[in-house]
C-alpha cells in the first residue's frame, strides 16, 4: 500500500493510500470527535461531528468519509470547528426530546459526553417538542425515538453485521425515523432476531435493553472482564461488567472484530440472568424427598463408598457437561480414565460429537483439519446450509450467513427437510426427506462436480467425464425431485464458486456418512481456507470440540444398561435431554454436581454438590471460531463453592487413588493442521452406492 | 465589604436543586458570611428587592411562573438558571406532547382512586397552565447556566464562589452533568 | 352564599409546588372558610404513559427532590409487583437502608433547618433571625448537628445510589449495587454520634413542649383518624399493611397495600391542584385522616428498635386514650422516627446479608398491574401502575404523602383564621402561625422558604367580584 504523508494539527502524519483523514488521525493519536462513525461499519458522515478544515479547501470536510491525500494540511481543533460542532450538538438536543435525567444511558451516552465536552450548558435554539413515540413493543428492547440522533449505527450494524436488515429509515429531515421491516414496531417485526446489536452500538439512550437498564453505568462498575460465552459452539467473546459482585451487563466486543462484536439474544440476555438463578450453596444428601446439608467430607465419603461397590461390579459411570474448560476436562479424564480405568465417561452431547468425529476421522488421518473458523463464512461466495438451523443452533453463524448472502452477494443453498431457515434469501432450496441429510445426494453432487472438473481440465477423458457428468446430474435430479436444468444451476454455482463453505447442523452427525460426504463435497468443490477445509460443524457448546480428545466415549454407553453409580456434572446452562435424564433416573446412586438448582436434574440426585458457575471459573474453550478462547473468572466463587479441580482431587483422595497429571491437551491436537487443506483427498463412502 | 445580595426562586420543579444546594453542608456557614439570602424562594414580585444575584430553578409551566421569572430578571444583575428544568425545561416538558387539558383530566378525573363524579378540573384561584413547560431563557435572558438534575452541590458552590470573585462563571466539562 | 370577601395569603408554601391561602369572610367580616391552595400541577400521571415500567423508578423521583428516595422505592415496589417477584433478603435490606438514610436526612432537615428556628426563637421573633442562619449565629452547635445528621443520611444515599438527590439504586426485582465492607464500617463508626444528635434534639423539643403547654394544646386543635404502615403492629416504613386508627384509638381497618383503591378515594376541589384523600367507607370529608410521623406513631402499637420504643412510651403520655392529636407533636414524633432510623441503620449494617451479591431476581412474566406503597417521611405514598403485555405503562395513579394531610391542613388554617381574624383586622403573628401549622405537616417545599431567609406573605382582601380591596404584607 502506498504510503502518504499529511500534516494534521501541525504534526506530520503517515498513512496509507485509501485511508480517510479520520483513519490517519487515529493512527497518529490525534483525537477527532465522532458520533455516527463506528470502526467496522460503513462511514456515512451524517452527524458532522468529525468535520475538519483542510487548507485550500473552503468547505468543512467530514474526516470519516474524506480520503486523505498526500500533502494535505488538516486542522481539527480550530475555533470555527468547535463552534460548528457545538451548534450541531445543540440542534440535536433541540430537535428531539432527550430527557437525560432519567435516561438509563446517561453517563454512558456518547451524545451527552460530546455535549459536555463542548461546553453545552444550554441550548440556544427553541426546542421543537415534536411528539416522537416510545416503542416499547419488543419484550427485551425499547426504542425511544425521542432520543434518536439518526446516526444510523443501528441500521448499519443490523444490515452489515447481523444481516437481518430489520431496521431502516422512514421520512426525511427532522421527522426521519428508524423503523422495523416496512414501518412496523420492533416488537412486531418478523425479521428481528433480538440479538441486541443495535442496542450495543446506539450512542444514546434510543435503543436500550429494558431489563438491564439502570443496573449501573459502565463507569459505576468495579470491573470489566473479557471472557467467552459458553452457550453454543461459536464461543463469542464477551465483556462482562461487574458491580459489587454482580454481573450487570454483558456486551460483545467491537464492530471492527471479525464477528462484528455481535452476541445473540442468548449471550446478551441469558448470561447476566444466569447470575440471578438459585444456587446450590453447600453439599447436600438426600433424605426421602428432602435434602439435608452435609459437610464435604461426609458427602465425599458417601460418594466414595457407593462408587467403590459400583466400580467393582462394573456399574459406574460419569457424565460431564461439554461447557467445561479444557483444563477441567483434562482433570476429569485423568481421574476417571487414567487413574480409575473407567470406560464409562462421556458428555451430554456425546452422540453428536461421535458422529462428527467419525465423519472427520479419515481426513484428520491425512493431517488436514476438516473444518474452518466460522467467521470464514464471510469470506465465502457460496454457502451450503446442510440440515442446520443456525438461528437456533448458533445464531451468530446465521448472521454470518445472512451477511454473506445479502451483502457479499454469496450464493446461499439450503439443503434440509424442515422449514428453510433462510427463506427469502436462498438461491436454491433443496428439500430432503430425512432431517439428518442424505449421503447419496451429497455423494452424487460430489461426483457431478468431480466429473465436471475432469471434463474442464480435459485430462484426456473429457468426453467420458462429460458423460459421467450428465449421468450423475440426472441421478441427482431424481433424488431431489427437481429438473435436470435446475440441478445443473446448483452444481454450476458450487463448481464456479471460489471459496464455498458448508455449514453442518448437529442433526447431520446422526449419520457420520453424511459428515464424510459433506467433507468430500467440500474437497470436490475446492472449499479450502487457510486453516482447513470449508466446513463449519455446529456443535452444541463452547467446548464441545474440547471433549473429543478427553471425556468423549468411543461408543455410547448411557442408557444401554442400568448403572449403580453415576457422577453427573452439569453447568446448568443448557437443559439436559430427555434420554440422558431417563438414564440418570434409572441409576441406583446419582451424584449431581451443579452450580444451579437445575430441575429436573437435581431431583435425581442422591448427593448434590455445589459447583462454580461459568462466571466463577477459568480456562480455555475450543470454539468453532477455530480459536482456543480464554474463559476468565468474572466474579470469584463464594462460600462452599470449590473449583472443579480441587473437588476432583478430593474425590480421588476419598477413593484412595493417585491423580496423575492430565495427559490430554484437547485443543492443540484438534486445531493442528499438518498439511495444507488443498492436499486433502476424498474418501470412499462405505454405505453409499448409487 | 458589603455582602452580596441573593434571591432564589423555584418554579416548576421538584426542589431537588435547592436540596443539592443544602448538600454543601457546613460550607453554607462560610458562604453566608459573604452572602445575604434575601428571598428564597421569592413569593411575590413586588416583594423582590434589588439583588445582585438571582437564581431560578424550575421551568415555566404556568402564568404565575412566567410573571415571577420576569420580575426576577428585572430585580437582579446576574441571573442564574439552576438545574435541567430551568436550563432545558426538564422533566416537566414531558407534558408538552399532549394538551394541558388532557393531562389535567387524567390526573383529576380518570385515576382509579379519584372520586369526582362531576368531573371538576381545578382552576379556581390558582394559576393557569401554559400550553407547554419551557426553559427560563425562552422568556428572560439568563447569564449563568448550571445544568444537572440536580447540579452537584460542589458545582453550585463553585458558581457562587466565582461570582463572589467577580467572574461570570461557565460550568466546566468536569463539573457539568445533565442527569 | 354569605361570602363576600376573600383574604389571600399568597403564596404560603410550596408543596411539591406552590401553595397559597385564601380566607373567606362573610358579610359580618367573620371567617367563613379558609382554603389552602396547591397551585402547581405537573402531570406525571399523564405523561408517563407509554414508558417502559422499568423507567418509573427514575422518572417518578422527579416529583419531589426532598424525598426522591420515597418515590424511587414506592415505584420499585410497584415494579416488583408487575414482575411478580419477591426480592432477595439482600436487596430488601439495601432498599431499607437507602430508605432509612432518607428518613434521617429528611427528618433532620425538617427539624433542624426548618422548625428549630420557630422553637428556639418563638413564633413572634424577628423573621430576620428566625431561620437556620439565625440558629447558626446564636446556637451554632445545634445548627452543626442538624447539618451533620442530614449529611449522614445523604451520604448513605449517595453511597448506594451514586448521588444524594435522585439516586439510582432500586430496579424492578431488586437493587443495582450492594454496600462494600469498607463503606459499611465507616457508617457504623458514626452511629453513636448520630444517635447523640437525635437525642439532643429530642431534649430540645421535649423542653419546648413542656414550656409551651398552653400554646401546644390550643394550636389548631383537631382530632382525626390516623394512617400508617404496620408490620405485626410495629411501626414499619418500607413494607407493611396499611392501618387506619380512629380518633378514639380503635383500629378501624387494616388492609394490604395492594387493596388500597378499595379503601382510599380522592376528592377533587376546583381551587387546589392537590386532591383530598379519604377513607372510602366513611366518605368525604368524614373519612379524612392524618399521616406522617404523628399519624404513624398513632397507628402503630410499638416500635421494633429499643431506644425509639422507650421514647414512644414517654411520648404517648401526652396523649388522650393513647392517641396524640396536637399538631406541634409532629416535631416530637418526627425525631422519634429519626432515632428509629439511626437504630435501624445500625441493625441493617450489622446484618451479614447487607454486603451480599444476590441483588436482583427476574421473571419471564409480567402482571398487568403493580402497586407499591411505602411510608415517605411525610406519610403514606402510593404508586399504582398498569402495563400492557410488553411492559409499557398504560395507566398511573399516584397518591402522594402530603395529599393525605390536605384536609387537615385546610381545617388547621381555617381554625387559626377563625381564632385570629375578624374583618380586615389581621393581627401580627397570624401569618406566622399559619406558616408554622403548614410546616408541622412538613409539606416538601415550605422547607427552603424557611431554611434561608424569611417567608413574606401577602394577604389580599378581595370582594366577591375579585377586586382587591386591601393588601397586607408581612416581611
Amino acid at each position: 500500500m502506498k504510503e502518504i504523508t499529511l500534516t494534521i494539527d501541525g504534526k506530520v502524519c503517515k498513512g496509507s493510500h485509501g485511508d480517510t483523514i479520520l483513519t490517519v488521525a487515529r493512527k497518529n493519536d490525534i483525537y477527532i470527535p465522532t458520533l455516527c462513525y463506528l470502526e467496522g461499519l460503513t462511514p456515512i458522515g451524517s452527524c458532522r461531528m468529525c468535520v475538519v478544515e483542510v487548507e485550500n479547501n473552503p468547505k468543512l470536510l467530514t474526516a470519516c468519509t474524506t480520503p486523505a491525500q498526500d500533502g494535505m494540511v488538516v486542522h481539527t481543533k480550530t475555533e470555527t470547528l468547535h463552534n460548528y460542532r457545538k451548534q450541531v450538538l445543540e440542534l440535536l438536543f433541540a430537535g428531539r426530546n432527550h430527557f437525560c435525567m432519567y435516561c438509563s444511558q446517561s453517563g454512558d451516552c456518547e451524545l451527552q459526553r460530546l455535549a459536555i465536552e463542548h461546553g453545552m450548558d444550554h441550548v440556544r435554539y427553541p426546542f421543537l417538542y415534536s411528539d416522537f413515540e416510545n416503542d416499547a413493543t419488543h419484550p427485551e428492547y425499547q426504542v425511544d425515538h425521542n432520543r434518536c440522533i439518526l446516526c444510523l449505527r443501528c441500521i448499519r450494524v443490523c444490515a452489515e453485521k447481523v444481516g437481518a436488515h430489520t431496521l431502516d429509515l422512514k421520512d426525511r429531515g427532522w421527522n426521519a425515523k428508524v423503523i422495523s421491516d416496512l414501518g412496523k414496531k420492533l416488537g412486531e417485526s418478523d425479521t428481528c432476531v433480538s440479538c441486541g446489536a443495535c442496542a450495543q452500538v446506539c450512542p444514546t439512550g434510543t435503543i436500550t435493553i429494558r431489563e438491564f437498564a439502570y443496573r449501573g453505568r459502565r463507569s459505576d462498575c468495579d470491573d470489566v472482564v473479557e471472557s467467552v460465552c459458553p452457550l453454543c459452539g461459536v464461543g463469542c467473546k464477551i465483556k462482562a461488567y461487574v458491580r459489587t459482585g454482580s454481573i450487570v451487563r454483558v456486551e460483545g466486543t467491537t464492530t471492527d472484530q471479525p464477528d462484528g462484536g455481535q452476541l445473540c439474544y442468548r449471550g446478551r440476555l441469558e448470561l447476566p440472568r444466569s447470575t440471578e438463578r438459585d444456587r446450590v450453596h453447600v453439599p447436600m444428601i438426600r433424605e426421602g424427598v428432602y435434602y439435608r446439608e452435609a459437610t464435604w467430607e461426609e458427602a465425599l465419603s458417601l460418594i466414595a463408598e457407593n462408587f467403590k461397590t459400583a466400580k467393582e461390579a462394573d456399574k459406574a459411570g460419569a457424565l460431564v457437561s461439554s461447557i467445561c474448560t479444557d483444563e477441567e476436562l483434562s482433570v476429569f479424564s485423568a481421574l476417571f480414565k487414567d487413574s480409575l480405568g473407567m470406560r464409562r465417561l462421556d458428555t451430554f452431547d456425546g452422540d453428536i460429537l461421535r458422529g462428527f468425529r467419525k465423519g472427520f476421522e479419515p481426513f484428520r488421518q491425512q493431517g488436514v483439519r476438516p473444518f474452518t473458523a466460522a467467521h470464514n463464512i464471510l469470506k465465502s461466495d457460496c454457502i451450503v446450509n446442510l440440515c442446520a438451523d443456525p438461528d437456533e443452533e448458533a445464531p451468530v453463524v446465521a448472521s454470518y450467513m445472512r451477511v454473506a448472502a445479502l451483502r457479499n452477494e454469496a450464493s446461499l443453498i439450503n439443503v434440509s427437510s424442515g422449514k428453510n431457515p433462510f427463506e427469502g434469501i436462498t438461491d436454491v432450496d433443496i428439500r430432503l426427506l430425512s432431517p439428518c441429510g442424505d449421503p447419496c445426494l451429497l455423494d452424487s453432487i460430489t461426483k457431478v462436480i468431480t466429473s465436471l472438473r475432469m471434463s474442464e481440465e480435459d485430462l484426456g477423458k473429457g468426453t467420458e467425464a462429460l458423460n459421467d457428468y450428465r449421468n450423475y446430474l440426472e441421478k441427482t435430479a431424481a433424488l431431489v425431485n427437481m429438473s435436470v436444468e435446475e440441478v445443473e444451476q446448483v452444481i454450476l454455482k458450487l463448481a464456479n464458486a471460489k471459496k464455498p463453505i458448508f455449514v453442518l447442523g448437529s442433526n447431520v452427525s446422526k449419520n457420520p456418512a453424511v459428515v464424510q460426504a459433506g467433507v468430500n463435497l467440500a474437497i470436490a468443490s475446492r472449499a479450502f481456507f487457510e486453516d482447513g477445509i470449508g466446513i463449519v460443524p455446529l456443535v452444541v457448546s463452547s467446548n464441545s470440540l474440547g471433549t473429543v480428545n478427553t471425556v468423549l466415549a468411543e461408543e455410547p454407553w448411557l442408557g444401554k444398561e442400568d448403572l449403580d453409580f453415576l457422577y453427573v456434572f452439569s453447568t446448568g446452562m443448557i437443559p439436559e435431554d430427555e434420554e440422558s435424564l431417563s438414564a440418570i433416573s434409572r441409576t441406583k446412586f446419582v451424584v449431581v454436581q451443579t452450580p444451579y438448582l437445575v430441575h429436573p436434574l437435581v431431583n435425581m440426585a442422591d448427593v448434590l454438590l455445589p459447583a462454580p458457575a461459568w462466571y466463577e471459573r477459568s480456562g480455555h474453550f475450543c470454539t468453532i471460531e477455530g480459536e482456543r478462547r480464554r474463559l476468565n473468572v468474572v466474579v470469584p466463587p463464594k462460600g462452599e463453592v470449590k473449583g472443579l479441580a480441587s473437588v476432583i482431587q478430593e474425590f480421588a483422595s476419598a477413593l484412595g487413588v493417585e491423580l496423575g497429571s492430565p495427559k490430554a491437551v484437547p485443543c492443540e491436537q484438534l486445531f493442528g493442521s499438518e498439511k495444507a487443506p488443498e492436499t486433502a483427498q476424498m474418501v470412499e463412502l462405505e454405505e453409499v452406492s448409487l | 465589604m458589603a455582602k452580596v445580595k441573593l434571591a432564589t426562586v423555584w418554579l416548576e420543579a421538584c426542589a431537588g436543586c435547592h436540596m443539592s444546594f443544602l448538600d454543601i453542608d457546613d460550607r453554607i456557614l462560610g458562604l453566608l458570611e459573604k452572602v445575604d439570602i434575601m428571598y428564597s424562594p421569592v413569593v411575590d414580585a413586588k416583594e423582590i428587592p434589588k439583588v445582585d444575584i438571582g437564581v431560578i430553578s424550575g421551568a415555566l409551566g404556568n402564568d404565575e411562573e412566567v410573571h415571577l421569572a420576569k420580575k426576577m430578571r428585572e430585580q437582579c444583575d446576574i441571573l442564574i438558571a439552576w438545574g435541567d428544568c430551568a436550563v432545558f425545561g426538564g422533566i416537566n416538558s414531558m407534558r408538552n406532547f399532549m394538551p394541558a387539558e388532557e393531562a389535567l383530566k387524567k390526573a383529576y378525573v380518570d385515576t382509579v382512586s379519584t372520586v369526582n363524579p362531576e368531573g371538576i378540573i381545578p382552576g379556581e384561584d390558582i394559576p393557569q397552565l401554559l400550553p407547554k413547560a419551557i426553559p427560563v431563557d425562552q422568556v428572560v435572558k439568563v447569564d449563568v447556566y448550571v445544568p444537572g438534575c440536580p447540579p452537584d452541590a460542589d458545582t453550585i458552590l463553585w458558581v457562587f464562589q466565582e461570582l463572589l470573585e467577580g467572574r461570570i462563571p461557565k460550568v466546566p466539562a468536569e463539573m457539568m452533568r445533565y442527569d | 352564599m354569605g361570602t363576600v370577601r376573600k383574604i389571600e395569603v399568597n403564596p404560603i408554601t410550596r408543596i411539591e409546588g406552590h401553595g397559597k391561602i385564601t380566607v373567606h369572610l362573610d358579610e359580618n367580616g367573620t371567617v367563613s372558610e379558609a382554603r389552602f391552595h396547591v397551585t402547581q400541577f405537573r402531570g406525571f400521571e399523564a405523561f408517563t404513559k407509554g414508558r417502559d415500567f422499568r423507567e418509573m423508578p427514575e422518572i417518578t423521583p422527579r416529583i419531589c427532590g426532598i424525598c426522591p428516595v420515597s418515590h424511587h422505592l414506592a415505584s420499585a415496589k410497584a415494579c416488583d409487583a408487575i414482575l411478580g417477584v419477591q426480592i432477595t433478603p439482600t436487596a430488601h435490606k439495601l432498599r431499607e437502608l437507602l430508605h432509612m438514610g432518607q428518613f434521617v436526612q429528611s427528618h433532620a432537615l425538617s427539624f433542624f433547618h426548618l422548625s428549630s428556628p420557630d422553637l428556639l426563637f418563638g413564633f413572634d421573633a424577628d423573621p430576620a433571625i428566625r431561620n437556620i442562619v439565625g440558629v447558626a449565629a446564636k446556637f451554632p452547635e445545634i445548627a452543626t448537628k442538624g447539618i451533620m445528621l442530614r449529611k449522614f443520611g445523604q451520604e448513605i444515599i449517595k453511597t448506594l445510589g451514586g448521588k444524594k438527590v435522585h439516586p439510582w439504586h432500586s430496579i424492578p426485582g431488586g437493587v443495582n449495587r450492594s454496600i462494600k465492607e469498607s463503606e459499611r464500617d465507616s457508617y457504623l463508626k458514626e452511629i453513636p454520634t448520630m444517635k447523640g444528635y437525635v437525642k439532643d434534639a429530642l431534649e430540645l423539643v421535649k423542653g419546648y413542649l413542656q414550656e409551651h403547654k398552653d400554646e401546644v394544646s390550643t394550636f389548631a386543635p383537631m382530632k382525626t383518624s390516623y394512617m400508617g404502615l404496620v408490620a405485626d403492629g410495629f411501626l414499619e416504613l418500607y413494607d407493611g399493611d396499611i392501618r387506619l386508627r380512629g380518633a378514639r384509638g380503635r383500629i378501624i381497618d387494616e388492609f394490604p397495600d395492594w387493596a388500597y383503591a378499595d379503601y382510599i378515594g380522592e376528592h377533587v376541589e376546583p381551587w387546589s391542584y392537590l386532591k383530598f384523600p379519604f377513607y372510602r367507607p366513611l366518605g368525604y370529608p368524614n373519612g379524612s385522616y392524618r399521616v406522617g410521623p404523628l399519624g404513624r406513631l398513632n397507628a402503630c402499637d410499638d416500635i421494633s428498635t429499643p431506644e425509639a420504643s422507650e421514647e414512644l412510651k414517654l411520648y404517648r403520655q401526652a396523649g388522650e386514650e393513647g392517641i396524640v392529636h396536637d399538631v406541634l407533636y409532629y416535631h416530637y414524633a418526627r425525631l422519634i422516627e429519626a432515632l428509629y432510623g439511626v437504630e435501624r441503620i445500625e441493625q441493617l449494617l450489622e446484618d451479614p446479608d447487607i454486603t451480599g451479591s444476590d441483588l436482583r431476581i427476574t421473571s419471564n412474566e409480567l402482571y398487568p398491574e403493580g402497586i407499591g406503597v411505602i411510608e415517605a417521611p411525610r406519610g403514606t405514598l402510593i404508586h399504582h401502575y398498569k402495563v400492557d403485555e410488553s411492559g409499557a405503562i398504560t395507566d398511573v395513579n399516584l397518591i402522594v404523602a402530603t395529599g393525605h394531610n390536605n384536609f387537615a391542613m385546610n381545617k388547621g388554617v381555617e381554625a387559626i383564621a377563625k381564632a385570629y381574624i375578624k374583618g380586615d383586622d389581621v393581627p401580627e403573628g397570624v401569618m406566622n402561625r399559619m406558616e408554622h401549622l403548614i410546616r408541622c405537616y412538613d409539606p416538601c417545599l415550605s422547607c427552603s422558604t424557611h431554611a434561608v431567609g424569611k417567608m413574606p406573605l401577602e394577604l389580599s382582601i378581595v370582594d366577591n367580584s375579585g377586586e382587591i380591596l386591601r393588601k397586607i404584607y408581612k416581611d
